[in-house]
């Protein structure tokens, strides 16, 4: 869920090796409130970006509170103490900047765009809303309107929209992830003022958060204009541990969504895969390529190609801080059963159980993972974007560096070990979304 | 879909060179040199060097586009789309697998005067996409099995893509807009019409149109010249020259005679999604860089003063934007946002009033220098990438513009003064004889919209049924 306009192409499909940058181009530097910093100098363009990473999302919500990180992320932009409402916008747009910040199950990234000589109102800005952000009563009122313009929109022009947020909160029985990042309608209509200071002061911890910083800059005044600014910044909350588990699944789940005026059946299959920082994180990276990635994809040619059941094919792991969904989303051609999806779907899974893929198909997905990686460097933002996942989810924007590696490091028989652990039935939840039940 | 428009959206294409002097002082940003030659066979090239990644971007861009499709809305569309489904020597399983396998990024799109062909590929890989591309273009076959898929999955697309009125909205305003103008053939088509493109029609648009004389080739990126030199020349050498000229649309884009409202039911709505415009300009217009300096006070950024009254003080919508959609030989100007059923009527009116207010009051210099440092400060980003550069060369190619023009976009942008921005406000916004859509529950508005002008609800199926609305 984003603040503004629509999310770009996901990062997730971006894949590390990186060109002209090298680990040790990256400078890494902690302030003393627990902030850490990672700046890369890149001159090729002269702008720079800031991308902060707060680890809070989704997963540390609750009932009743559903969709308060995003919330939250639109508060951030409504006023601090020396920036009264609609000043934070104006000022740096004023200053050739522009801005976003999106909100996930796991993280709240805000991120700006700004020729490189405006760093420091940059940094003025940013420092006083982490600092002394003010919860204006007018504010909170108008911003809930648009959030649920926000949650109405995705729901007249997506009809993936309902069937995943179906389909997530029955594969997740326990587990914070089962709710939606936009949260439910009546929890948007009924937070509080209250329940916003208490966010703000839980996670707002600069020891939570980590910045990135991208562009024509120069790393020692960037560091001090952030100890002047932003150290001196600190609060005494700790945040918890999430103590939830989700129970292993025993048994496929399945759900229907009704849409009586919608023209092609929707047909999602979700199984349960361990976090972004697990090992099998790569080969199943891979396995997503090789089933759906292009027109030689196993399931794009079998299902759209040759069979001409399905319009549409589009797989993904998802990348989390806890254990996720890889999920599968299939548009069926018009006027097919979705019990005859299910069955040419469940004909090619079975077929990579028994037979797994070929050598030729790994190394297929392997050269696409490396190409698009090139493709995410050629821009200050996609290297800021990188940098801070690989940071917060895979264990340190090191492994940035050493991920083609471990790409390069996965066999046949890695795939068809992961097969055979996540991509059974009996881990699965099957959504469908149709005109009607089918009988 | 991969064949999108690519229309410019003038809040955010922009262009510049040097500093601004009225806020902070921005280090110079350049486009890099564009060097031009040319086949015998009057095939241009461009090359463009610039080695951040060991990859290289290939645009080739050919002089014709949906305008040219006259009764057969979508026929450059499919044409495109289809020189993939197998040429003299390569079938279709070989370039789909050599795509995939080398990670080549390859997609067509075509837009109303000109379509590109266009590919991302690692530097190295430059000698086995070069030969293809040059069949893709020489010698398609067509295959006739492959053609009626590709088509009946481009027809149950385009029909499901009024599930989502967002998807629709624009082609939908400009096919109201333009009526019998060539303009008005959308992009891709829509489904009555596409339905019945025939492979014979697709034979016949490729040779008329698919000729070296009205097409340009750009290479972007990390290469060697030399050997790209070399390639070229061993591949698209003999490319045979022809008769067929550049498409240049005559026909005058006009104003609509009168507000006309259009309403599409579409009756499991709970919202209603709006485009409310006329009249905007062509590509390249003599004030296109102010309107667009204009265009971001108006419409174009978050503090523009739609988003700030539709979205910021009264929470309508989740957001409020406007733009130009501007072509070679004319345009629109267009306000697009969407809010609940409920509240349809408060949101066009405070549209409407909003941008009555900006017409007939204009700016002031606060938010003129700020939207200035803006449009400076967001541009060199936008031509950052390959793929930028790459399409900007087509783009200026297609239209006849030297680099020398386009390079003047920072100087215009530093020279526009309060005075002529609020001339120019009320000399080339649209301000009556508006075109309003409105695509939602029927039931629940239809009447109420009527007040506005001379108003049609169809059912929203009309769209893809039938050319015209």
């Amino acid at each position: 869920m984003k603040r503004f306009g629509i999310l770009a192409a996901s990062w997730m499909m971006a894949l590390p090796l990186l060109a002209a940058t090298a680990k040790d181009d990256i400078q890494e530097f902690k302030l003393k409130n627990g902030m850490k910093v990672l700046i890369l100098k890149d001159d090729s363009i002269p702008n720079a970006n800031m991308y902060t990473f707060w680890k809070v999302g989704s997963r540390n919500e609750l009932p009743g509170i559903t969709g308060l990180s995003h919330f939250f992320e639109h508060m951030m932009f409504n006023g601090s103490k020396n920036f009264p409402p609609g000043s934070f916008d104006t000022t740096m747009e004023a200053a050739g900047g522009s801005n976003n910040a999106y909100t996930t199950n796991d993280v709240t990234v805000y991120t700006n765009w700004f020729p490189s000589t405006s760093f420091s109102t940059i940094v003025d800005l940013e420092a006083d809303r982490i600092a002394s952000l003010q919860l204006d009563d007018k504010k909170i009122d108008s911003e809930r309107s648009v959030v649920l313009s926000e949650r109405s929109t995705g729901l007249e022009n997506d009809p993936w929209e309902e069937l995943n947020n179906v389909v997530r909160s029955t594969a997740f029985l326990a587990h914070p992830y089962s709710w939606p990042v936009i949260g439910w309608e009546a929890d948007i209509k009924a937070w509080t003022k209250a329940d916003l200071q208490r966010y703000f002061d839980t996670y707002y911890n600069p020891a939570n958060a980590t910045m990135v910083i991208v562009g024509a800059v120069d790393p020692k005044a960037i560091i001090a204009e952030l100890q002047k600014k932003i150290e001196p910044i600190s609060r005494k909350f700790e945040v918890q541990p999430l103590r939830t588990i989700e129970p292993k699944q025993n048994g496929e789940r399945r759900v229907w969504v009704i849409k009586p005026a919608i023209t092609n059946p929707h047909f999602m299959a979700d199984y349960h895969i361990p976090a972004a920082n697990h090992a099998d994180h790569y080969a199943l990276d891979l396995l997503s390529v090789i089933l759906t990635d292009g027109p030689s994809s196993r399931l794009y040619k079998a299902l759209v190609d040759e069979q001409r059941i399905a319009l549409e094919v589009g797989a993904g792991n998802g990348e989390g801080l806890d254990p996720e969904l890889f999920g599968f989303q299939i548009v069926g051609a018009e006027g097919k059963k979705p019990s005859a999806i299910n069955q040419a779907f469940d004909k090619e899974m079975d077929l990579l159980l028994a037979k797994g893929v070929t050598a030729r198909e790994l190394e297929k997905a392997k050269n696409k993972r490396l190409v698009g990686l090139y493709r995410a460097m050629e821009t200050i933002n996609g290297k800021a974007q990188l940098l801070g996942n690989f940071e917060v989810f895979f264990g340190g924007y090191q492994k940035l560096f050493t991920a083609p590696e471990a790409f390069k490091a996965v066999t046949t028989a890695d795939i068809k070990r992961v097969l055979m652990t996540y991509f059974v039935k009996s881990n699965r939840t099957i959504g469908i979304l149709d005109q009607a039940q089918e009988k | 879909m991969l064949n999108s428009a690519f229309k410019k959206y003038l809040g955010l294409a922009v262009l510049s060179f040097a500093l601004q002097s009225l806020t902070p002082a921005f280090a110079q940003f350049k486009v890099p040199q564009i060097e031009p030659s040319q086949l015998d066979n009057g095939l241009q090239i461009f090359f463009i060097r610039q080695n951040e990644v060991p990859l290289t971007h290939i645009t080739l861009g050919i002089a014709t586009g949906s305008a040219a499709d006259s009764a057969q809305w979508g026929l450059s569309s499919l044409t495109a789309e289809s020189l993939a489904l197998g040429t003299k020597s390569f079938t279709k399983q070989k370039i789909e697998d050599t795509f995939d396998f080398y990670g080549i990024e390859y997609q067509t799109s075509v837009g109303k005067d000109y379509l590109m062909i266009d590919a991302s590929v690692a530097t190295a890989d430059l000698p086995r996409y070069l030969p293809i591309l040059a069949e893709l273009v020489t010698s398609p076959k067509f295959p006739a099995k492959e053609v009626d898929k590709l088509r009946d999955r481009t027809v149950s697309q385009l029909k499901k893509g009024k599930e989502s009125p967002n998807q629709i909205a624009n082609s939908v305003f400009q096919r109201m807009f333009y009526r019998n103008h060539p303009y008005a053939s959308p992009e891709v088509g829509v489904a009555g019409t596409v339905q019945k493109i025939k492979t014979t029609d697709l034979v016949k648009y490729h040779s008329e149109h698919f000729q070296p004389q009205i097409a340009a080739l750009t290479i972007a990126g990390d290469f060697d010249p030399a050997q790209v030199k070399e390639l070229i020349g061993r591949d698209f050498g003999s490319w045979k020259k022809g008769a067929a000229k550049p498409l240049v649309v005559n026909a005058k884009v006009e104003s609509p005679s009168e507000t006309e409202v259009l309403l599409l039911d579409k009756d499991d709505s709970h919202e209603t999604t709006f485009r409310i415009g006329g009249l905007g300009i062509q590509s390249y217009d003599k004030d296109w860089v102010k309107l667009s300096v204009i265009n971001t006070v108006l419409g174009g950024r978050f503090t523009s003063i739609l988003n700030e009254e539709l979205r910021v003080k009264s929470g309508y919508t989740y957001g409020a934007k406007s733009r130009f959609d501007d072509y070679r030989s004319g345009g629109t100007f267009s306000i697009s946002t969407f809010t609940a059923t409920e509240t349809t009527f408060k949101t066009l009116d405070l549209a409407l009033e909003t941008y009555k207010k900006f017409v007939s009051n204009g700016l002031d210099q606060k938010t003129l220098d700020s939207a200035k440092a803006y449009v400076l400060g967001q541009f060199p980003p936008q031509y950052e990438t390959l793929n930028a550069l790459s399409e900007l060369a087509t783009e200026l190619w297609a239209y006849g513009i030297p680099i020398d023009q386009f390079n003047s976009f920072e100087s215009q942008v530093k020279s526009l003064t309060l005075d002529e921005a609020n001339k120019l406000i009320k000399l080339r916004l649209p301000q009556d004889k508006l075109e309003i859509l409105l695509i939602g529950k029927a039931s629940t508005i239809g009447a109420e919209a009527k007040k506005y002008g001379k108003l049609r609800i169809l059912p929203i199926a009309r769209v893809d049924q039938s050319m015209a609305l």
